[in-house]
């Protein structure tokens, strides 16, 4: 099946991190998952060794996502074959994100997060 | 169910994005599945008052 192209003029991307990526160019199937244990205090100290994720019943909760009903018909006709962005402008990428230019067939992604605020007396 | 697509001329001038944080999507492109899920965590007894304690070991 003829594809878009996706034309991406300027790029301008200024932190990338946590397993995140900028992807250019096409790909078929992205899985991507990030499970964060964030701990906020009110007194700045940091043990480096604390924290483990199967101590909380969330990271090993599944999500039930609605069910993919196929087959759906589809005719597609690329009279235009190119997406084009002028200038694309992103901050921050963090936490297994993804900035995508280019077709993508399959993406799953999914994110647990647990917060803890610890306020002392 | 039938989805009948005509792609015509699609153009952007600037697209500016702050943050793409903990298991988004940014695509410029076409796609046929997208699936993006996420749950957050803070029920009253995460709120801690009181000695600052360090959690579990690590692991």
């Amino acid at each position: 099946m003829f594809r878009r192209i996706a034309k991406v003029n300027a790029i301008n991307i200024q932190s990338i991190d946590l397993s995140s990526q900028l992807q250019i160019g096409d790909s078929h199937q992205i899985i991507g998952r990030s499970r964060i244990l964030a701990v906020q205090r009110e007194q700045e100290f940091f043990f480096g060794n604390e924290g483990s994720l199967n101590q909380y019943p969330i990271f090993n909760r599944p999500i039930h996502l609605p069910p993919i009903t196929k087959p759906l018909y589809e005719k597609k006709e690329n009279i235009v074959g190119i997406i084009h962005v002028n200038h694309l402008s992103v901050i921050g990428a963090a936490g297994s994100a993804i900035v995508h230019i280019g077709n993508n067939d399959f993406t799953f992604m999914e994110s647990k997060t647990k917060h803890i605020r610890q306020n002392a007396k | 169910m039938m989805l009948d697509v005509e792609n015509k001329e699609i153009s952007v001038g600037q697209v500016k994005i702050y943050g793409v944080s903990s298991s988004s999507l940014v695509l410029v492109g076409d796609a046929n599945t997208i699936q993006l899920a996420s749950s957050f965590d803070t029920p009253p007894e995460s709120f801690v008052i009181g000695p600052l304690l360090p959690l579990g070991p690590e692991g």
